[in-house]
């Protein structure tokens, strides 16, 4: 009897309790170190942050659909987005995308052609002509990854991703596959890069965020926000602690590009 | 579009769903070509040797309390690591997936051959040793009797190994080809299905999700009929095996059961253990992380619980009062029920929210209710079969006595049954909670995110244990981490056994 | 006033006959006996009696005309041979039935229950029996115990199964005395013994395997 009774309570607090702000988030995984950070601060101020994953192509229509306050993006809103879904872009950062191979892999640069025969699936052994080279283990990401959007867009452009190759679901997963497979090749933001890769040069160029602010490295995206028109003051909260130069340093601390100087 | 061709390569604009089912396939039958074999030979050695076979049991009975998105980050860890190194390729491939589902399958398979073993009609077993039979000749000479427990066992082994979707994620590379060779990637169906169901609700992709689930549904209720068909007609493959491949099969399958227990459990003990001294000694912060994800566990547990019991009773009270031909049917469709995979209960659950997107236009997330309400609708044929097997075990002169004493059907149950009932009820909930607790696939699918707080509202997301391992076994980003998500699976598996052994001993004493 | 009446019975359990075409009437207040030999179907007419056949044997088909005054329980009580015993202390076997027809609590059914231990001569024999499990009782106390039970809810209709068998002389004339205690409750002994229907009852019914005859 006495169980019943708080287990009654119980569930009346819960369905008429005030909860802290919340507000949601999906998409992208690149963004994820940084919004955790985020989080951390705004708990300060009683706002929840509740940040999930799924991917670039996934943030963008829970935004659109209203099932998420903010939709992480690693690429630009396309026109038919913005007119048909109603969204607006808040850019905080941009991010390179570097080809990463394990640490002992003495490969230290691809050129566009190099790295297309790669990924398709054409070139399927390290050291060409060699029949006792290792194969070439491929990792990419799911369709409605944005990295792997931004890597199609500047890498392999019409040609078609190699059907074996494995999939992963995050940058995080990316790199910890790469960091344990001597023969792996994949993808994954700069910002992930550390000592457990190695990110190799794409035509001539190094991966870093420097050369990739500059242009001079060619596979960039921007990380932004996506929200609805008219957001609601926590949201806003959120987009104007995310952009202010304060948090600069946080964005940078986790090897992205901040847009706002700190 | 065409849902079964052969490719998936959704840039090309195919969405063929045959590789998955494929995968599915293969995945399933090779795990229970490895388990089955492996079974009958380490459940007659635990006859032939009793000492050992104590011990056996024990490690059978601690087995089972491992939840599957453990065996698959163990796996990772493991087999993965193991096969890259000695073998070719990454690793993860068809070969690891179903050496992780034979181990996934071996126990509640083996427990399942010494209950068998166990029924066999006590002459049988004095026979073969009044003819002077070593106990080594008894099990080889009884084995064709066994073959009604074998069908039934294999045939749920065989569902569960179809079903399964963490094991899958982690270790099969969810590579969408069709391949025969083993040390290659493969994807299953549900693994599909979970990495599907992140997009678009409009675009062809998620519509894969409902072929792939419809796919699922028929293969789960018709492969394990299939297989028992099977097994019955071959009679064969159950003659009475030649003595000296017997001699030396028995003895494998021991041997190679405490090789796996003790190197797989001297690994992970070494690695909790690494983990305890991790948490202890560096400043990674480890409560706030695990502490919120644990709660929300425990309280979804807690809400399942609460609603099985409701649902059970009444259902139990209701088809007590049926007469044999609807309780067949209601009997049939429960064991339909608790037969289909819990990635298809949850995907009930995304069409439900699909459903009401569509209808009410309203931002339908998912959240803890519709997880609950999954959760509940997985767990209530486990509940309700345990509540009937013990009112099968009360005296049937109760109900005469009562009825000859005028008692009303709802008094006799308010008074006399329910309580007399208390120990199933017990077991019932325990083995409930267990299953909410553990389980990954309907949460993936329902709502659950990492780093979520404490749910207040129903339809809020949540952070349960089990996902917020999942996702953070994905990308711990070093050794610290690594050694904390050990610690982590450490005290899941304390809890569970601890758990299970409750259950025991609830049922011995109401035995 | 009619009690019972019964018109051309017949009962078959199974493909098997077990007696045909009964008839008998019984007054309120009036005593049937029925005897015969063993396995002719006294117990089973008990059980139709009580409407329970059904229950107790599914196979079983009754035929005819069965009328009774008031047939639900408690009005009705049949005194089984062997007692069915209910989980839980004597106390509680008492008093349940009494809450459930008559709404009484705990302290209301004390002094009752007392009062009926007393006449089966229970109360004074195992002193501090309300706490006991009925099944630690003897036999012979166990059947006494069972009248008890049933006399508790004063039926109007009390069907008796050998109520008297393996007891001592003194215990049989104890229960005897109470049947005859109480002359509104019309009653249908079964029984053995002609000395016992003789004391009990005015009317007799006596089963053959095929055939009856009052």
């Amino acid at each position: 009897m006495k169980i019943s009774a708080s287990f009654f309570w119980l569930s009346t607090y819960c369905l008429f309790a005030t909860p802290p702000q919340r507000v949601s988030m999906a998409g992208g995984t690149a963004h994820i170190p940084v919004m955790a950070e985020a989080a951390s601060i705004l708990a300060k101020e009683n706002i929840q942050l509740e940040v999930s994953a799924g991917g670039s192509g996934v943030g963008i229509s829970k935004a659109g659909s209203g099932l998420v306050h903010i939709g992480n993006s690693g690429r630009p809103l396309t026109p038919e987005e913005k007119t048909r879904l109603g969204l607006e872009e808040h850019r905080f950062a941009l991010d390179g995308i570097a080809i990463i191979v394990h640490p002992r892999n003495p490969l230290k640069n691809l050129t566009q052609k190099e790295a297309q025969a790669i990924f398709s699936g054409e070139r399927s052994i390290w050291i060409p002509f060699n029949a006792a080279s290792p194969k070439i283990t491929l990792y990419t990401r799911e369709e409605a990854s944005g990295t792997r959007q931004t890597f199609k867009e500047g890498v392999m452009q019409s040609i078609p991703f190699a059907p074996h190759a494995h999939v992963l679901t995050s940058n995080g997963a990316m790199k910890l596959a790469i960091s344990r497979d001597p023969n792996g090749i994949g993808f994954c933001s700069i910002g992930h890069v550390d000592a457990s890769v190695k990110a190799l040069a794409f035509s001539g160029v190094e991966a870093t965020q420097t050369l990739a602010a500059s242009g001079a490295y060619s596979l960039v995206r921007p990380l932004l926000m996506v929200t609805k028109s008219n957001p609601s003051p926590e949201v806003k909260r959120v987009l104007t602690l995310i952009q202010s130069p304060g948090f600069a340093s946080h964005i940078q601390a986790h090897g992205y590009l901040p847009l706002v100087t700190p | 579009m065409n849902p079964f061709s052969l490719t998936w390569q959704p840039d090309l604009g195919l969405w063929g769903i045959t590789p998955m089912i494929a995968g599915s396939l293969q995945s399933a039958c090779l795990a229970w070509l490895i388990a089955m074999p492996w079974a009958v030979g380490l459940s007659a050695a635990v006859w032939v040797w009793p000492t050992w076979g104590r011990l056996v049991t024990l490690g059978l009975r601690g087995w089972v309390g491992i939840p599957s998105l453990l065996y698959g980050f163990f796996s990772v860890c493991i087999w993965v690591e193991l096969l890259r190194t000695w073998g070719t390729g990454s690793g993860y491939s068809w070969l690891v997936t179903s050496l992780t589902l034979a181990l996934l399958i071996l126990p509640p398979l083996s427990l399942c051959l010494l209950e068998g073993w166990r029924q066999l009609s006590a002459s049988m077993w004095r026979t073969a040793s009044l003819l002077g039979y070593s106990p080594l000749e008894r099990t080889r000479m009884l084995l064709p009797a066994l073959l009604p427990s074998v069908r039934q066992g294999g045939a749920l082994a065989l569902g569960r190994a179809l079903g399964d979707c963490m094991i899958a994620l982690f270790v099969s590379g969810n590579i969408p080809q069709l391949t025969v060779n083993p040390l290659e990637g493969i994807r299953t169906l549900p693994a599909h299905m979970v990495l599907t169901a992140n997009m678009e609700a409009t675009s062809r992709g998620f519509a894969s999700i409902f072929y792939g689930a419809g796919v699922l549904a028929l293969l789960s209720m018709g492969l394990p009929k299939v297989c028992m068909m099977a097994m019955g007609g071959k009679r064969g493959c159950f003659s009475i095996p030649s003595r000296w491949i017997w001699s030396l099969f028995v003895p494998g399958s021991l041997g190679l059961f405490l090789i796996a227990c003790l190197g797989m459990g001297g690994y992970i003990g070494y690695r909790v253990l690494q983990g305890i001294f991790v948490a202890l000694s560096s400043p990674l912060p480890f409560l706030p992380i695990w502490l919120t994800p644990l709660l929300t566990s425990l309280w979804l547990g807690i809400w399942v619980v609460g609603i099985v019991i409701a649902g059970g009773i009444g259902l139990t009270m209701y088809m007590s009062t049926l007469g044999s031909r609807s309780i067949a049917i209601w009997e049939s469709g429960l064991q339909l029920l608790g037969g289909l995979p819990s990635i298809l209960i949850g995907f009930l659950g995304v069409m439900v929210l699909w459903v009401w997107h569509g209808y009410f236009g309203e931002s339908a997330r998912g959240g803890m209710g519709l997880a609950v309400v999954c959760l509940s609708l997985l767990t209530l044929p486990t509940m309700v079969h345990v509540l009937r097997a013990g009112l099968a075990q009360l005296p049937l002169e109760w109900k005469h006595t009562c009825r000859l004493l005028g008692y009303s059907p709802r008094w006799m149950w308010m008074k006399i049954l329910l309580p007399a009932l208390r120990p199933s009820l017990i077991t019932g909930s325990l083995l409930v909670f267990l299953r909410a607790f553990e389980d990954t696939a309907v949460c993936l699918l329902t709502g659950a995110v990492a780093f979520a707080a404490f749910p207040t509202q129903w339809g809020e997301a949540f952070s349960p244990l089990s996902f917020q391992l999942f996702f953070l076994a994905d990308q711990y980003r070093n050794e610290g981490e690594l050694a904390q998500l050990y610690l982590v699976s450490g005290i899941w598996i304390a809890m569970a056994w601890g758990i299970l052994a409750l259950v025991s001993r609830f049922q011995r004493r109401f035995l | 006033m009619r009690e019972v009446r019964v018109k051309n019975l017949s009962l078959h359990i199974g493909q098997r006959l077990i007696w045909e075409k009964l008839s008998f009437e019984l007054e309120k207040g009036g005593s049937l006996g029925i005897s015969g030999p063993s396995g002719c179907g006294k117990s089973s007419l008990l059980l139709c009696l009580a409407g329970r056949i059904k229950e107790w044997i599914p196979t079983a088909h009754l035929s005819g005309e069965l009328w009774i005054l008031d047939p639900r329980p408690p009005q009705v009580q049949l005194v089984t041979q062997q007692p069915g015993w209910l989980p839980g202390t004597i106390f509680s076997n008492l008093w349940m039935p009494l809450r459930y027809h008559f709404g009484l609590s705990r302290l209301q059914a004390r002094g009752l229950l007392e009062d009926q231990l007393r006449a089966v001569g229970l109360w004074e024999e195992v002193p501090g029996c309300l706490e006991l499990a009925p099944t630690q009782l003897s036999g012979g106390q166990q059947q006494r115990l069972n009248l008890a039970r049933a006399l508790l809810l004063r039926p109007q209709l009390l069907l008796l199964d050998e109520p008297t068998a393996g007891l001592d002389e003194k215990n049989q004339a104890q229960i005897h005395e109470i049947l005859l205690a109480e002359p509104q409750t019309s009653r249908i002994v079964v029984s053995h013994s002609s000395q016992e229907l003789e004391r009990l009852t005015s009317l007799r019914l006596e089963l053959f395997p095929t055939g009856n005859q009052v």
